[in-house]
């Protein structure tokens, strides 16, 4: 096999990968293999697919000059992508499972509990990202602009770690969003090293 | 994510069918107490309660399966799958996947402190088979979700006087058991091990305070605190401590796990109370495990007509 098909293959799995959480969650629900508290448990898997594609989406560019892999470039984009559609299926199942959409239970729920607020920052900075995600968004705000937009990326994966991170510390939890925030930190050093020695 | 198919609780799949005789065996004796022709096996129960060496007081006219009547009984599959028992990990199926490392057999509860009969006991010697009883109570976890459990055991005051408690003791300590080799959860530092929890004296003596060592008519699973585990439905689910080692009267007031390792967030008392918000959870409702609509939760979990008194004059905002 030539190259050139083996990385269009390899792209293909990760595209495939995007929707194959989603896929086993449909799965699961259809089998009735949910456990013993299902809301609580897409709410969970949901989030942490839409975290774990936030953290490959910011993988990729050091892994693409790292081992001069141009050809994985496109990946990130669906990867994004991905990451989006997990956090926006979070949020729906949220509002709509958890907190049966009653208005008051939310406004209450985002005010008091700081991990609710942080959660919803970063949606709200994740969303013009996917919104301007296409090649017409693209041209119409200009290379530039589009690039700076497009910088809410860390801010937005960062609200999201924390997000995970307070409401697990809760229950003196925290090893898991430890070692997330450990893989955002080091994806943030290489960027930040990375420009320092180009100065 | 993981699905998980082998299940290790030492229970096989041929007994969990017991929960439909269980069931069964339920709704014959609210029936025959409705007929009112099988008033001897309806009142089984009680019997039970009023044969009890000098019941306290308050025992008089408590009907304990009355309690939980309006509720509907939890899975017995939900039960003992969904856990909280940090020791064997976080997961709630941590405890269900790695619980049956531990050895509950011999099993010995050394009891001291301000007592005039301290001592170590055997399990089997301080709650005999015969002298369980059946408490079909409401467990309300502060993580916000609930159950409604069929326990067996032994009330916990008339345990507790056997060992003759002295005017010095104020307060109940209880120790869940340190075995990191069977207990893999302890290898990290989650908690300060072991697992301490306390309950006031008046409170350990209150009626409604038990020990359970079974559920749905069998020996408790070890994710559940085999072979012996407090149950204090008026609190939240973490006061009731599981795999109980040691009991010890104290003058003062025990600082518990969850106070030392967040005081600000979780309190000695931790009686359900809707009024006061946890920062990470409300706690003004519940989800009920098997249903899909969130419940009001109730002041005490609903047991006030039972355990009100125990804090009349007491700010409970400020004891949390």
């Amino acid at each position: 096999m030539n190259s050139k098909r083996l990385q269009k293959a390899l792209r293909g799995a990760l595209y495939i990968l995007n929707f194959a959480p989603g896929i086993v969650l449909a799965g699961r629900f259809l089998l009735h293999d949910l456990g013993p508290n299902p809301i609580e448990e897409v709410l969970l898997y949901s989030g942490f697919w839409a975290l774990v594609l936030l953290l490959c989406t910011l993988s990729i560019s050091p892994l693409v000059k790292i081992f001069a892999l141009g050809w994985l470039m496109p990946t990130r984009k669906w990867f994004g992508l991905g990451a989006f559609f997990y956090a926006t299926c979070h949020l729906l199942f949220y509002l709509a499972l958890d907190q049966e959409l009653n208005l008051d239970w939310i406004v209450e729920d985002v005010l008091d509990r700081w991990f609710i607020f942080l959660g919803s920052g970063a949606f709200l900075l994740l969303l013009p990202l996917a919104l301007t995600s296409n090649k017409m968004m693209l041209r119409r705000l200009g290379a530039k602009t589009w690039q700076k937009l497009h910088l809410l990326i860390y801010p937005g994966t960062f609200l999201a770690l924390l997000h995970f991170y307070f409401k697990k510390a809760a229950k003196n939890d925290d090893q898991e969003p430890l070692i997330y925030l450990g893989i955002f930190v080091l994806l943030i050093a290489w960027r930040l090293l990375r420009k320092l020695k180009r100065k | 994510m993981h699905v998980h198919r082998r299940t290790h609780f030492g229970i096989s799949e041929s007994q969990v069918t017991e929960e439909h005789i269980w069931r069964a065996r339920r709704l014959f004796l609210q029936k025959s107490a409705l007929s009112g022709a099988a008033l001897l096996g309806s009142s089984l129960l009680s019997r039970h309660v009023l044969s009890k060496p000098s019941p306290p007081e308050s025992y008089a006219g408590l009907d304990f399966k009355k309690l939980a009547a309006k509720d509907k009984v939890t899975e017995f599959k939900a039960i003992t799958t969904y856990n909280n028992f940090y020791e064997f990990g976080t997961g709630k199926d941590d405890p269900a996947k790695y619980a049956h490392t531990l050895k509950t057999t011999p099993w010995t509860i050394e009891v001291s402190g301000a007592c005039h009969k301290p001592g170590t006991f055997d399990v089997r010697t301080l709650a005999p088979k015969k002298q369980w009883e059946e408490r079909i109570y409401r467990l309300r976890c502060v993580e916000g979700w609930s159950m409604v459990i069929p326990w067996l055991g032994i009330p916990l005051a008339p345990l507790l006087k056997r060992f003759e408690p002295t005017g010095n003791a104020k307060f109940v300590q209880f120790e869940t058991l340190y075995r990191p080799n069977e207990m893999p959860g302890q290898k990290r530092a989650v908690l300060d091990w072991p697992y301490v929890e306390g309950l006031r004296i008046d409170e350990a003596m209150n009626p409604l305070s038990f020990l359970a060592l079974g559920l749905y008519g069998k020996t408790l699973p070890n994710q559940n605190g085999a072979p012996l585990r407090l149950v204090v439905p008026w609190k939240y689910g973490f006061k009731s401590i599981k795999s109980i080692v040691r009991i010890s009267f104290a003058e003062k007031m025990p600082i518990t796990s969850w106070v030392k390792a967040s005081p600000k967030e979780y309190g000695f008392y931790s009686n359900v109370n809707p009024q006061v918000p946890h920062r990470r959870w409300s706690q003004k409702r519940e989800r009920r495990i098997g249903e899909f609509r969130k419940h009001e939760t109730l002041m005490f979990n609903g047991y006030g007509d039972y355990v009100a008194d125990l804090y009349q004059g007491m700010d409970l905002k400020k004891y949390f």
